[in-house]
Protein backbone atom coordinates (compact mmCIF):
# COMPACT_ATOMS: atom_id res chain seq x y z
CA UNK A 1 0.00 0.00 0.00
CA UNK A 2 3.14 2.13 0.97
CA UNK A 3 3.65 1.75 -2.67
CA UNK A 4 1.00 3.09 -3.94
CA UNK A 5 1.21 6.30 -2.10
CA UNK A 6 4.46 7.43 -3.57
CA UNK A 7 4.62 8.25 -6.95
CA UNK A 8 7.81 8.98 -8.42
CA UNK A 9 9.24 12.17 -7.54
CA UNK A 10 10.30 13.05 -11.02
CA UNK A 11 9.03 11.50 -14.27
CA UNK A 12 11.77 9.34 -15.66
CA UNK A 13 14.00 10.88 -18.57
CA UNK A 14 13.69 8.37 -21.39
CA UNK A 15 17.45 7.32 -22.34
CA UNK A 16 18.95 6.70 -25.67
CA UNK A 17 21.73 3.96 -24.05
CA UNK A 18 21.05 0.03 -24.00
CA UNK A 19 19.65 -1.43 -20.66
CA UNK A 20 23.17 -2.99 -18.87
CA UNK A 21 21.76 -4.18 -15.57
CA UNK A 22 17.89 -5.54 -15.61
CA UNK A 23 16.53 -6.26 -11.98
CA UNK A 24 13.00 -7.59 -12.64
CA UNK A 25 10.44 -8.86 -10.02
CA UNK A 26 13.12 -9.87 -7.59
CA UNK A 27 12.43 -11.28 -4.36
CA UNK A 28 15.10 -12.68 -1.87
CA UNK A 29 14.36 -14.62 1.75
CA UNK A 30 17.01 -15.39 4.23
CA UNK A 31 15.91 -18.62 5.70
CA UNK A 32 17.21 -18.73 9.19
CA UNK A 33 17.17 -20.65 12.38
CA UNK A 34 14.54 -17.55 13.76
CA UNK A 35 12.63 -17.70 11.12
CA UNK A 36 11.99 -16.35 7.51
CA UNK A 37 13.70 -13.06 6.85
CA UNK A 38 12.55 -11.32 4.28
CA UNK A 39 15.39 -9.47 2.25
CA UNK A 40 13.71 -7.58 -1.20
CA UNK A 41 10.19 -8.02 -2.27
CA UNK A 42 9.39 -7.77 -5.94
CA UNK A 43 12.06 -5.02 -7.03
CA UNK A 44 12.68 -3.69 -10.16
CA UNK A 45 14.64 -1.53 -11.46
CA UNK A 46 17.42 -0.97 -14.46
CA UNK A 47 20.44 0.43 -14.76
CA UNK A 48 21.33 1.68 -18.24
CA UNK A 49 24.72 1.78 -19.98
CA UNK A 50 27.46 3.53 -18.54
CA UNK A 51 24.69 5.19 -16.18
CA UNK A 52 26.10 5.81 -12.36
CA UNK A 53 22.77 4.83 -10.57
CA UNK A 54 22.76 4.99 -6.46
CA UNK A 55 20.62 2.81 -4.20
CA UNK A 56 19.33 4.70 -1.39
CA UNK A 57 17.92 2.94 1.92
CA UNK A 58 17.98 2.67 5.71
CA UNK A 59 20.42 0.62 7.08
CA UNK A 60 18.77 -3.28 6.47
CA UNK A 61 16.75 -2.53 4.07
CA UNK A 62 18.56 -5.74 1.41
CA UNK A 63 20.91 -2.85 -0.43
CA UNK A 64 24.20 -5.48 0.02
CA UNK A 65 21.56 -8.59 -1.00
CA UNK A 66 21.13 -6.43 -3.90
CA UNK A 67 25.00 -6.22 -4.41
CA UNK A 68 25.33 -10.07 -4.16
CA UNK A 69 22.25 -10.57 -6.44
CA UNK A 70 23.93 -8.33 -9.27
CA UNK A 71 27.53 -10.03 -9.05
CA UNK A 72 25.82 -13.91 -9.27
CA UNK A 73 26.72 -14.62 -5.71
CA UNK A 74 23.41 -14.98 -4.77
CA UNK A 75 20.22 -16.27 -6.83
CA UNK A 76 17.11 -14.61 -6.39
CA UNK A 77 13.78 -16.77 -5.11
CA UNK A 78 11.55 -15.17 -7.70
CA UNK A 79 12.42 -13.01 -10.36
CA UNK A 80 14.97 -12.24 -12.92
CA UNK A 81 18.51 -10.76 -12.85
CA UNK A 82 20.16 -9.58 -16.47
CA UNK A 83 23.94 -8.36 -17.50
CA UNK A 84 23.85 -7.66 -20.67
CA UNK A 85 21.55 -9.41 -21.80
CA UNK A 86 22.17 -12.59 -20.31
CA UNK A 87 20.87 -14.17 -17.49
CA UNK A 88 23.10 -14.19 -14.29
CA UNK A 89 23.35 -17.57 -12.69
CA UNK A 90 26.61 -17.85 -11.75
CA UNK A 91 29.39 -15.62 -10.33
CA UNK A 92 30.29 -13.05 -12.82
CA UNK A 93 33.42 -11.63 -14.07
CA UNK A 94 32.43 -8.49 -16.04
CA UNK A 95 31.87 -7.11 -12.58
CA UNK A 96 33.46 -5.12 -10.11
CA UNK A 97 33.24 -5.14 -6.83
CA UNK A 98 34.39 -2.59 -3.85
CA UNK A 99 33.23 -2.84 -0.10
CA UNK A 100 32.43 -0.80 2.40
CA UNK A 101 35.95 -1.95 4.00
CA UNK A 102 38.90 -2.19 1.86
CA UNK A 103 39.26 -5.41 2.62
CA UNK A 104 42.89 -5.48 1.25
CA UNK A 105 45.05 -8.19 1.74
CA UNK A 106 47.87 -6.80 4.23
CA UNK A 107 50.89 -9.30 3.63
CA UNK A 108 50.68 -8.52 -0.21
CA UNK A 109 52.05 -4.51 -1.81
CA UNK A 110 49.08 -1.99 -3.02
CA UNK A 111 50.20 -3.51 -6.60
CA UNK A 112 49.71 -6.68 -6.16
CA UNK A 113 46.38 -6.30 -3.96
CA UNK A 114 45.00 -4.55 -7.45
CA UNK A 115 46.22 -7.75 -9.01
CA UNK A 116 44.16 -9.93 -6.69
CA UNK A 117 41.03 -10.58 -9.43
CA UNK A 118 43.46 -11.44 -11.65
CA UNK A 119 45.01 -13.94 -9.70
CA UNK A 120 41.55 -15.11 -8.13
CA UNK A 121 40.88 -15.74 -11.82
CA UNK A 122 43.68 -18.01 -12.02
CA UNK A 123 45.10 -15.87 -14.75
CA UNK A 124 48.76 -14.56 -15.35
CA UNK A 125 49.10 -11.55 -13.25
CA UNK A 126 52.40 -10.10 -14.87
CA UNK A 127 50.10 -9.49 -17.82
CA UNK A 128 48.08 -7.00 -15.78
CA UNK A 129 50.73 -4.71 -13.97
CA UNK A 130 51.14 -2.58 -16.74
CA UNK A 131 47.18 -2.08 -16.27
CA UNK A 132 47.38 -2.08 -12.71
CA UNK A 133 50.12 0.71 -12.61
CA UNK A 134 47.60 2.66 -14.96
CA UNK A 135 44.74 2.39 -12.86
CA UNK A 136 46.82 3.07 -9.70
CA UNK A 137 47.49 6.53 -11.38
CA UNK A 138 43.80 6.88 -12.45
CA UNK A 139 43.06 7.24 -8.27
CA UNK A 140 46.60 9.11 -7.78
CA UNK A 141 48.63 5.87 -6.00
CA UNK A 142 51.31 5.39 -8.38
CA UNK A 143 54.22 6.34 -6.01
CA UNK A 144 52.60 3.74 -3.30
CA UNK A 145 52.27 0.66 -5.29
CA UNK A 146 55.22 -1.29 -3.62
CA UNK A 147 53.58 -0.23 -0.19
CA UNK A 148 51.75 -2.27 2.28
CA UNK A 149 48.46 -1.11 2.87
CA UNK A 150 48.78 -0.59 6.59
CA UNK A 151 51.46 2.04 5.62
CA UNK A 152 48.62 4.19 3.86
CA UNK A 153 45.56 6.32 5.34
CA UNK A 154 41.97 4.97 5.09
CA UNK A 155 41.02 7.04 2.07
CA UNK A 156 44.08 5.73 0.32
CA UNK A 157 43.48 1.92 0.98
CA UNK A 158 39.72 2.85 -0.21
CA UNK A 159 41.20 3.94 -3.69
CA UNK A 160 43.32 0.68 -3.64
CA UNK A 161 39.95 -1.29 -3.48
CA UNK A 162 38.82 0.83 -6.52
CA UNK A 163 41.35 0.19 -8.79
CA UNK A 164 41.28 -3.61 -7.72
CA UNK A 165 37.58 -3.63 -8.79
CA UNK A 166 38.27 -2.34 -11.95
CA UNK A 167 41.22 -4.42 -12.98
CA UNK A 168 39.59 -6.75 -14.90
CA UNK A 169 38.21 -4.01 -16.99
CA UNK A 170 34.44 -5.45 -15.96
CA UNK A 171 31.72 -3.51 -17.26
CA UNK A 172 29.67 -2.82 -14.34
CA UNK A 173 30.93 -1.75 -10.77
CA UNK A 174 28.90 -2.53 -7.63
CA UNK A 175 29.93 -0.51 -4.76
CA UNK A 176 28.48 -1.56 -1.39
CA UNK A 177 28.97 1.96 0.51
CA UNK A 178 32.36 2.69 -0.42
CA UNK A 179 33.14 5.76 1.81
CA UNK A 180 31.09 5.03 4.76
CA UNK A 181 33.98 3.92 6.52
CA UNK A 182 35.75 7.36 5.99
CA UNK A 183 35.90 10.74 7.90
CA UNK A 184 33.92 13.61 6.30
CA UNK A 185 36.57 15.25 4.94
CA UNK A 186 37.99 12.06 2.82
CA UNK A 187 34.26 11.29 2.14
CA UNK A 188 34.14 14.67 -0.32
CA UNK A 189 37.36 14.32 -1.57
CA UNK A 190 36.47 10.52 -2.46
CA UNK A 191 33.34 11.69 -4.26
CA UNK A 192 35.25 13.70 -6.80
CA UNK A 193 37.32 11.21 -7.22
CA UNK A 194 35.02 8.70 -7.89
CA UNK A 195 32.96 11.07 -10.76
CA UNK A 196 36.02 11.75 -12.25
CA UNK A 197 37.32 8.11 -12.35
CA UNK A 198 33.41 7.38 -13.52
CA UNK A 199 33.76 9.88 -16.43
CA UNK A 200 37.22 8.28 -17.65
CA UNK A 201 36.01 5.15 -17.48
CA UNK A 202 32.83 4.70 -18.95
CA UNK A 203 31.50 2.39 -16.68
CA UNK A 204 28.19 1.41 -14.83
CA UNK A 205 27.88 1.79 -11.53
CA UNK A 206 25.51 0.87 -8.99
CA UNK A 207 26.18 2.59 -5.89
CA UNK A 208 24.90 1.71 -2.58
CA UNK A 209 24.80 4.72 0.17
CA UNK A 210 22.64 5.99 2.90
CA UNK A 211 24.50 9.37 2.44
CA UNK A 212 21.67 12.09 0.88
CA UNK A 213 24.50 14.06 -0.71
CA UNK A 214 26.81 11.07 -1.79
CA UNK A 215 23.77 9.75 -3.94
CA UNK A 216 22.86 13.45 -5.27
CA UNK A 217 26.13 14.62 -6.18
CA UNK A 218 27.36 10.73 -7.89
CA UNK A 219 23.87 9.82 -9.42
CA UNK A 220 22.49 9.81 -12.91
CA UNK A 221 19.31 8.18 -10.92
CA UNK A 222 18.84 7.56 -7.01
CA UNK A 223 16.79 4.45 -6.06
CA UNK A 224 14.75 5.09 -2.80
CA UNK A 225 14.19 1.56 -1.16
CA UNK A 226 11.86 1.02 1.64
CA UNK A 227 13.11 -0.88 4.69
CA UNK A 228 13.45 -4.41 5.21
CA UNK A 229 12.34 -6.02 2.99
CA UNK A 230 13.32 -3.59 0.38
CA UNK A 231 11.19 -2.41 -2.07
CA UNK A 232 11.21 0.10 -4.56
CA UNK A 233 9.69 3.52 -3.32
CA UNK A 234 11.00 5.91 -5.73
CA UNK A 235 13.25 6.11 -8.90
CA UNK A 236 14.74 9.78 -8.79
CA UNK A 237 16.39 11.21 -12.00
CA UNK A 238 19.08 13.87 -11.32
CA UNK A 239 19.82 16.23 -13.93
CA UNK A 240 22.35 18.32 -12.38
CA UNK A 241 24.92 19.03 -15.23
CA UNK A 242 28.95 17.47 -15.09
CA UNK A 243 31.32 17.47 -13.75
CA UNK A 244 29.82 18.24 -10.07
CA UNK A 245 32.29 19.96 -7.82
CA UNK A 246 31.45 21.86 -4.60
CA UNK A 247 29.25 24.41 -6.25
CA UNK A 248 27.06 22.22 -7.27
CA UNK A 249 26.12 21.59 -3.57
CA UNK A 250 25.04 24.88 -3.49
CA UNK A 251 22.69 24.96 -6.63
CA UNK A 252 19.47 25.21 -5.61
CA UNK A 253 17.99 22.34 -7.77
CA UNK A 254 20.78 20.18 -5.81
CA UNK A 255 19.09 21.73 -2.37
CA UNK A 256 15.91 21.08 -3.09
CA UNK A 257 16.43 17.65 -4.57
CA UNK A 258 18.13 16.25 -1.64
CA UNK A 259 15.76 18.34 0.72
CA UNK A 260 12.74 15.88 -1.62
CA UNK A 261 14.54 13.04 -0.43
CA UNK A 262 15.40 14.00 3.00
CA UNK A 263 11.63 14.44 3.30
CA UNK A 264 10.95 10.59 1.66
CA UNK A 265 13.22 9.38 4.63
CA UNK A 266 11.53 11.12 7.32
CA UNK A 267 7.44 10.09 5.77
CA UNK A 268 9.49 5.99 5.82
CA UNK A 269 10.70 6.11 9.55
CA UNK A 270 6.62 7.56 10.06
CA UNK A 271 4.83 4.39 11.75
CA UNK A 272 2.08 3.34 8.82
CA UNK B 1 67.90 6.38 15.98
CA UNK B 2 71.04 7.30 18.12
CA UNK B 3 74.74 6.17 17.61
CA UNK B 4 74.40 4.18 21.33
CA UNK B 5 70.65 2.87 20.32
CA UNK B 6 71.53 -0.36 19.55
CA UNK B 7 73.90 -1.63 22.74
CA UNK B 8 71.56 0.12 25.21
CA UNK B 9 68.44 -1.83 23.50
CA UNK B 10 70.04 -4.88 24.10
CA UNK B 11 71.61 -3.96 26.99
CA UNK B 12 67.99 -3.10 28.22
CA UNK B 13 66.59 -6.56 26.80
CA UNK B 14 68.74 -8.81 28.68
CA UNK B 15 69.01 -6.64 32.21
CA UNK B 16 65.12 -7.81 32.52
CA UNK B 17 65.57 -11.65 32.14
CA UNK B 18 69.05 -11.25 34.29
CA UNK B 19 67.61 -9.76 37.10
CA UNK B 20 64.74 -12.29 37.38
CA UNK B 21 67.52 -15.03 37.15
CA UNK B 22 69.37 -13.62 39.63
CA UNK B 23 65.85 -12.88 41.91
CA UNK B 24 65.03 -16.63 41.65
CA UNK B 25 68.74 -17.75 42.49
CA UNK B 26 68.32 -15.64 45.28
CA UNK B 27 65.01 -16.49 46.53
CA UNK B 28 66.13 -20.09 45.98
CA UNK B 29 68.80 -19.65 48.73
CA UNK B 30 66.45 -18.17 51.27
CA UNK B 31 64.52 -21.02 50.81
CA UNK B 32 67.04 -23.78 51.08
CA UNK B 33 68.33 -21.64 53.97
CA UNK B 34 65.08 -21.06 55.91
CA UNK B 35 64.01 -24.34 55.34
CA UNK B 36 67.30 -26.34 56.79
CA UNK B 37 67.36 -28.43 53.91
CA UNK B 38 69.40 -30.90 52.66
CA UNK B 39 71.51 -30.71 49.82
CA UNK B 40 69.81 -34.67 48.93
CA UNK B 41 66.34 -32.37 49.21
CA UNK B 42 67.14 -29.39 48.04
CA UNK B 43 70.52 -28.58 46.37
CA UNK B 44 71.53 -24.54 46.55
CA UNK B 45 71.76 -23.26 42.79
CA UNK B 46 75.02 -23.49 42.74
CA UNK B 47 75.69 -27.20 43.17
CA UNK B 48 72.87 -27.48 40.64
CA UNK B 49 74.91 -25.30 38.10
CA UNK B 50 78.23 -27.35 38.92
CA UNK B 51 76.56 -30.39 38.05
CA UNK B 52 74.97 -28.67 34.69
CA UNK B 53 78.19 -27.47 33.99
CA UNK B 54 79.55 -31.05 34.99
CA UNK B 55 77.31 -32.89 32.42
CA UNK B 56 77.85 -30.41 29.77
CA UNK B 57 81.50 -30.53 29.91
CA UNK B 58 82.07 -34.14 30.10
CA UNK B 59 79.29 -34.72 27.61
CA UNK B 60 77.22 -36.99 29.44
CA UNK B 61 74.14 -34.48 29.35
CA UNK B 62 74.13 -34.34 25.33
CA UNK B 63 72.93 -37.28 24.31
CA UNK B 64 69.63 -37.02 27.06
CA UNK B 65 69.17 -33.03 25.26
CA UNK B 66 69.35 -35.05 21.66
CA UNK B 67 66.80 -37.39 22.36
CA UNK B 68 64.59 -34.81 23.80
CA UNK B 69 64.74 -31.99 21.34
CA UNK B 70 64.53 -34.38 18.62
CA UNK B 71 61.72 -36.27 20.14
CA UNK B 72 60.00 -32.41 20.52
CA UNK B 73 61.12 -31.50 16.96
CA UNK B 74 59.78 -34.50 15.35
CA UNK B 75 56.30 -34.73 17.32
CA UNK B 76 55.59 -31.09 17.06
CA UNK B 77 56.42 -31.02 12.98
CA UNK B 78 54.07 -33.86 12.53
CA UNK B 79 51.79 -32.58 14.56
CA UNK B 80 51.45 -29.59 13.33
CA UNK B 81 50.94 -30.53 9.74
CA UNK B 82 48.37 -32.64 10.77
CA UNK B 83 46.43 -30.62 13.22
CA UNK B 84 46.77 -27.55 10.04
CA UNK B 85 45.52 -30.11 7.44
CA UNK B 86 42.50 -31.25 9.64
CA UNK B 87 41.86 -27.25 10.68
CA UNK B 88 41.72 -26.71 6.48
CA UNK B 89 39.42 -29.66 5.84
CA UNK B 90 37.07 -29.03 8.92
CA UNK B 91 37.26 -24.96 7.36
CA UNK B 92 36.19 -25.28 3.78
CA UNK B 93 33.83 -28.33 4.50
CA UNK B 94 30.59 -27.74 6.35
CA UNK B 95 30.54 -32.25 6.14
CA UNK B 96 33.70 -32.62 7.33
CA UNK B 97 32.74 -30.33 10.70
CA UNK B 98 29.38 -32.35 11.28
CA UNK B 99 31.39 -35.75 11.92
CA UNK B 100 35.08 -35.10 13.03
CA UNK B 101 34.18 -32.04 15.08
CA UNK B 102 32.61 -34.23 18.23
CA UNK B 103 35.24 -36.71 18.16
CA UNK B 104 37.76 -34.06 18.40
CA UNK B 105 36.59 -32.12 21.29
CA UNK B 106 35.88 -35.53 23.15
CA UNK B 107 39.54 -36.44 22.14
CA UNK B 108 40.51 -33.25 23.78
CA UNK B 109 39.17 -34.09 26.84
CA UNK B 110 40.98 -36.53 27.63
CA UNK B 111 44.28 -35.64 29.40
CA UNK B 112 46.68 -37.07 27.12
CA UNK B 113 49.87 -37.37 29.79
CA UNK B 114 47.10 -39.92 30.55
CA UNK B 115 47.69 -42.17 27.54
CA UNK B 116 51.44 -42.26 28.33
CA UNK B 117 51.19 -45.84 29.70
CA UNK B 118 49.13 -47.11 27.41
CA UNK B 119 51.52 -45.77 24.75
CA UNK B 120 54.37 -47.43 26.43
CA UNK B 121 52.41 -50.96 25.71
CA UNK B 122 51.69 -49.87 22.33
CA UNK B 123 54.75 -48.40 21.36
CA UNK B 124 57.32 -49.76 23.81
CA UNK B 125 60.94 -48.70 24.96
CA UNK B 126 62.42 -45.45 22.90
CA UNK B 127 61.89 -41.92 21.19
CA UNK B 128 58.72 -43.33 19.34
CA UNK B 129 56.14 -43.46 22.31
CA UNK B 130 57.62 -39.85 23.01
CA UNK B 131 57.05 -38.39 19.53
CA UNK B 132 54.08 -39.81 19.77
CA UNK B 133 52.57 -37.96 22.81
CA UNK B 134 54.16 -35.18 21.24
CA UNK B 135 51.58 -35.34 18.56
CA UNK B 136 49.14 -35.87 20.59
CA UNK B 137 49.63 -33.12 22.89
CA UNK B 138 50.59 -30.43 20.14
CA UNK B 139 47.51 -31.40 18.13
CA UNK B 140 44.42 -29.74 20.12
CA UNK B 141 45.89 -26.33 20.30
CA UNK B 142 47.27 -25.30 16.78
CA UNK B 143 43.88 -27.02 15.48
CA UNK B 144 41.76 -24.77 17.39
CA UNK B 145 43.56 -21.55 16.37
CA UNK B 146 44.23 -22.38 13.02
CA UNK B 147 40.27 -23.80 12.37
CA UNK B 148 38.83 -20.22 14.02
CA UNK B 149 41.16 -18.41 12.07
CA UNK B 150 40.77 -20.30 8.90
CA UNK B 151 37.10 -19.95 9.64
CA UNK B 152 36.58 -16.32 10.68
CA UNK B 153 38.13 -14.43 7.38
CA UNK B 154 36.30 -11.82 6.29
CA UNK B 155 33.37 -12.54 4.20
CA UNK B 156 33.45 -10.08 1.65
CA UNK B 157 37.39 -11.30 1.02
CA UNK B 158 35.60 -14.71 -0.10
CA UNK B 159 32.90 -13.07 -1.83
CA UNK B 160 35.53 -11.05 -3.92
CA UNK B 161 37.32 -13.92 -4.51
CA UNK B 162 34.64 -16.43 -5.59
CA UNK B 163 33.43 -13.73 -7.52
CA UNK B 164 36.28 -13.58 -10.15
CA UNK B 165 35.34 -17.70 -9.96
CA UNK B 166 37.63 -19.11 -7.74
CA UNK B 167 37.35 -21.92 -5.92
CA UNK B 168 37.84 -23.34 -2.45
CA UNK B 169 41.43 -24.58 -2.55
CA UNK B 170 42.46 -21.63 -3.97
CA UNK B 171 40.41 -19.05 -1.77
CA UNK B 172 42.01 -21.56 1.22
CA UNK B 173 45.07 -21.32 0.01
CA UNK B 174 45.34 -17.40 -1.01
CA UNK B 175 43.35 -16.13 1.50
CA UNK B 176 41.99 -18.27 4.28
CA UNK B 177 45.78 -19.66 5.63
CA UNK B 178 47.39 -16.02 5.05
CA UNK B 179 44.61 -14.31 6.80
CA UNK B 180 44.59 -17.17 9.69
CA UNK B 181 48.79 -16.67 9.60
CA UNK B 182 49.00 -15.07 12.92
CA UNK B 183 46.33 -16.93 15.18
CA UNK B 184 48.12 -20.01 13.69
CA UNK B 185 51.28 -18.65 14.84
CA UNK B 186 49.08 -18.32 18.73
CA UNK B 187 48.48 -21.89 18.57
CA UNK B 188 52.03 -22.88 17.43
CA UNK B 189 53.50 -20.79 20.16
CA UNK B 190 51.40 -22.38 22.92
CA UNK B 191 51.65 -26.09 21.63
CA UNK B 192 55.63 -25.61 21.93
CA UNK B 193 54.50 -25.71 25.71
CA UNK B 194 52.84 -28.98 25.70
CA UNK B 195 55.30 -30.51 23.44
CA UNK B 196 58.12 -30.31 25.73
CA UNK B 197 55.83 -31.53 28.56
CA UNK B 198 54.64 -34.44 26.54
CA UNK B 199 57.96 -35.67 26.27
CA UNK B 200 59.57 -35.41 29.32
CA UNK B 201 56.20 -37.54 30.77
CA UNK B 202 57.10 -39.97 28.07
CA UNK B 203 60.19 -40.27 29.11
CA UNK B 204 59.72 -40.55 32.73
CA UNK B 205 56.93 -43.85 31.63
CA UNK B 206 59.63 -45.60 28.86
CA UNK B 207 62.75 -44.01 27.52
CA UNK B 208 66.03 -44.76 27.91
CA UNK B 209 67.26 -41.30 27.55
CA UNK B 210 66.55 -37.83 27.23
CA UNK B 211 65.98 -35.30 29.92
CA UNK B 212 62.74 -36.60 31.72
CA UNK B 213 65.03 -39.64 32.07
CA UNK B 214 67.62 -38.13 33.53
CA UNK B 215 65.18 -36.37 35.90
CA UNK B 216 63.56 -39.95 36.70
CA UNK B 217 67.30 -41.57 37.37
CA UNK B 218 69.00 -39.15 39.19
CA UNK B 219 66.35 -38.92 41.59
CA UNK B 220 66.23 -42.75 42.27
CA UNK B 221 69.86 -42.39 43.08
CA UNK B 222 68.96 -39.14 45.35
CA UNK B 223 71.01 -36.87 42.93
CA UNK B 224 69.22 -34.09 43.44
CA UNK B 225 71.71 -31.90 41.62
CA UNK B 226 71.06 -33.46 38.35
CA UNK B 227 67.89 -33.39 38.36
CA UNK B 228 67.80 -29.90 38.77
CA UNK B 229 70.75 -29.64 36.06
CA UNK B 230 68.46 -31.09 33.93
CA UNK B 231 65.48 -29.21 34.75
CA UNK B 232 67.24 -25.71 33.97
CA UNK B 233 67.99 -27.40 30.46
CA UNK B 234 64.37 -27.96 30.15
CA UNK B 235 63.69 -24.46 30.88
CA UNK B 236 66.16 -23.81 28.54
CA UNK B 237 64.92 -25.76 25.87
CA UNK B 238 61.21 -24.11 26.28
CA UNK B 239 62.61 -20.64 26.46
CA UNK B 240 64.60 -21.03 23.38
CA UNK B 241 61.48 -23.07 21.62
CA UNK B 242 59.25 -20.58 22.41
CA UNK B 243 61.64 -17.72 21.02
CA UNK B 244 62.44 -19.54 18.10
CA UNK B 245 58.72 -19.93 17.10
CA UNK B 246 58.07 -15.96 18.43
CA UNK B 247 61.00 -15.33 15.53
CA UNK B 248 59.44 -17.21 12.92
CA UNK B 249 55.84 -15.25 13.65
CA UNK B 250 57.84 -11.90 12.99
CA UNK B 251 58.84 -12.98 9.52
CA UNK B 252 55.57 -15.03 8.85
CA UNK B 253 53.09 -11.89 9.72
CA UNK B 254 55.82 -9.42 9.12
CA UNK B 255 53.02 -6.76 8.22
CA UNK B 256 51.29 -7.35 11.95
CA UNK B 257 55.09 -6.51 13.83
CA UNK B 258 55.48 -3.47 11.38
CA UNK B 259 51.92 -2.17 11.76
CA UNK B 260 52.44 -2.09 15.74
CA UNK B 261 55.92 -0.29 15.14
CA UNK B 262 54.15 2.23 12.97
CA UNK B 263 51.50 3.07 15.35
CA UNK B 264 54.16 3.54 18.45
CA UNK B 265 56.22 5.51 16.49
CA UNK B 266 52.75 7.61 15.78
CA UNK B 267 52.02 7.62 19.14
Amino acid sequence: MAVAAYEQLRPTVVRAAPTHLEVADVSLTYESRRGRVPALDRLSFDVAQGAFVSVLGPSGCGKSTLLKLASGLLRPMAGRIRLAGEPVTAPRRDVGIVFQQPTLLPWKTVLENVLVPIRAMGRDASAGRERALELLRLVKLEPFAANYPHELSGGMQQRVGIARGLIHDPALLLMDEPFAALDAMTRETMMDELQRIWMSTGKSVLFITHSIPEAVYLSDRILVLSPRPGRLLHSVDVDLPRPRTIETMADPRFVALASRLRQAFVAMAEPA
Amino acid sequence: MTAGGMPRRLAARIAGPLAALGLTAAAWMALKWLGGFQDTVLPGPGQAVAALADGLTSGAYWPHIGSTLGAVAIGYAVGALIALGVAALLAVSATAERFLMVPIIAFQSIPKIALGPLLFIWVGYGMGASVTLVVLACFYPIFVNAFIALRGVDPNLIDLYRACGAGRLRILLAVRFPTAASQIMTGLEVAVVFALLAAVVMEFVSATSGLGFLIQNATTTLDTPTAFAAIILLALSGVLASSLVRGARRIVVFWETERRDTHMEGA
